[in-house]
């Protein structure tokens, strides 16, 4: 190793330490996720039923199904593994196997909206049932989405991102999930495959939109 | 890693959160050997491991706020310096396998003094005098030439790192090594006497 290359390390140092700024502590992950929870649940789930008025009614029978709440338990407990891992990923020190909580329940979730499609299929037969795009759910997807996913952004851009690859998967499980509440409470029931992909294929566009756009901001600044 | 260490560390690491410049500059120099160590696993030319080492520093200081003081300061420094050495890693073996290694430099014009590969790295041969060199040049172009000479950017990556457009930092470069040559000129002719002799 060079003089130089060590003199350069020395000054360094010596710069990041002169006039430093005293910094806000990123909070514990389980705290910034009851923040997540607290801010996008209610606005996913107002913005949603807004543009889904006219299901209001067909909400208000759902949440007495025990199927559809044992259903919605699933899709909420997705959501708050996946939160809670994605925040652990941008928080260095904590352990990487957080990564693994969400894989249960999003199995189980997936496993009911398995059952649910082969019921449909059973009812309509082969040549009503489709997996084509119904644009008429893109405006619940959008808005029972994006308060999910824009305010996982902002808690992620907080923290450090090491592992974007598994950190934006886990974000986007997380929103995803957590938009699909609003999604099977107001939304009819007849294409929830479709709609949970639908959910997750919109969550990657704006949460890469989102990240693309932090990238550049960060950059400027 | 001694137990007393980590304690010393995470301590030290709690006060810089606060603002505490000091305890900053403590636990900086006190982890660099370790961040050499872990860099030095995965990059064997010195030279580089030691740019790896001042790019895991610059990331520790960006993310210093993600520490939690509950919990031990050795795993949450190591995770950066792995994931920051894999991330140059990438970077270099990208890079590598975009370039050519040649063993003489085309001759990109006719004129005699536009070749003066040679003469650049016999009149800038003096360290100290172009440390000094440099620090006379305004900032635009010493800028210039830290990111594309001294950090080995690329334009584009420059232009992305200062927020200054490619032409700009030509120009700032130009300029600069304008300046350097004029700056320095009583040196190459020094050194061109002795090459002479």
């Amino acid at each position: 190793m060079t003089r130089s290359g060590k003199n350069l390390t020395e000054s360094l140092i010596a710069d990041l330490a002169c006039d430093l700024p005293p910094v806000k502590r990123l909070a514990h992950p389980a705290k910034r996720l009851v923040k997540w929870l607290v801010i996008a649940l209610p606005v996913s789930l107002a913005l949603g039923a807004l543009v889904e008025q006219q299901h209001l009614a067909l909400a208000m029978e759902r949440i007495v199904d025990p199927r559809i709440l044992f259903e919605l338990a699933a899709i909420l407990l997705t959501a708050l593994s996946a939160g809670y891992a994605a925040l652990c990923c941008v928080q260095p020190g904590r352990s990487l196997r957080a990564w693994m909580l969400p894989i249960a329940p999003f199995v189980f979730w997936l496993s009911l909206v398995g059952e649910n499609c082969w019921r449909l299929f059973e009812q309509v037969g082969p040549e009503q049932f489709s997996f084509a795009p119904h644009w008429t759910c893109f405006p619940s997807v959008a808005a029972t989405g994006f308060a999910p996913a824009l305010v996982m952004v902002v808690l992620l851009k907080r923290g450090a991102v090491l592992t974007p690859t598994l950190t934006v998967a886990l974000g986007t499980l997380a929103a995803a999930a957590l938009g699909a509440v609003g999604l099977r409470l107001y939304h009819p029931p007849d294409a929830t495959a479709l709609l949970m992909l639908w959910q997750l294929i919109a969550t990657v566009t704006f949460l890469g939109v989102a990240g693309l756009g932090a990238r550049l901001w960060s950059k400027r600044a | 890693m001694r137990q007393d260490d980590e304690q010393l560390w995470s301590q030290w690491m709690a006060q810089a959160q606060d603002g505490d410049g000091e305890a900053y500059r403590r636990l900086l120099v006190a982890i660099v050997p370790r961040l050499r160590a872990i860099v030095c696993k995965r990059v064997s030319d010195p030279d580089r491991a030691e740019d790896v080492v001042q790019e895991v520093l610059l990331s520790i200081h960006k993310n210093r706020h993600t520490y939690d003081p509950n919990l031990p300061f050795g795993p949450w420094m190591g995770t950066i310096a792995q994931r920051r050495t894999m991330d140059w890693l990438r970077k270099h073996y990208r890079r590598a396998d975009q370039e050519v290694l040649v063993d003489e430099y085309p001759e990109t014009f006719l004129a005699h003094e536009a070749n003066a590969a040679e003469q650049d790295v016999l009149a800038f041969d003096d360290l100290d005098q172009l440390r000094q060199a440099l620090d006379r040049l305004p900032s635009g172009q010493r800028q210039a030439v830290e990111l594309l000479k001294l950090k080995e950017m690329s334009l584009k990556e420059a232009s992305e790192a200062s927020g200054i457009s490619i032409a700009a930092l030509k120009v700032a470069m130009h300029r600069a090594l304008k300046s350097l040559r004029a700056d320095m000129a009583p040196t190459a002719q020094a050194h061109e006497g002795e090459v002479e002799q």
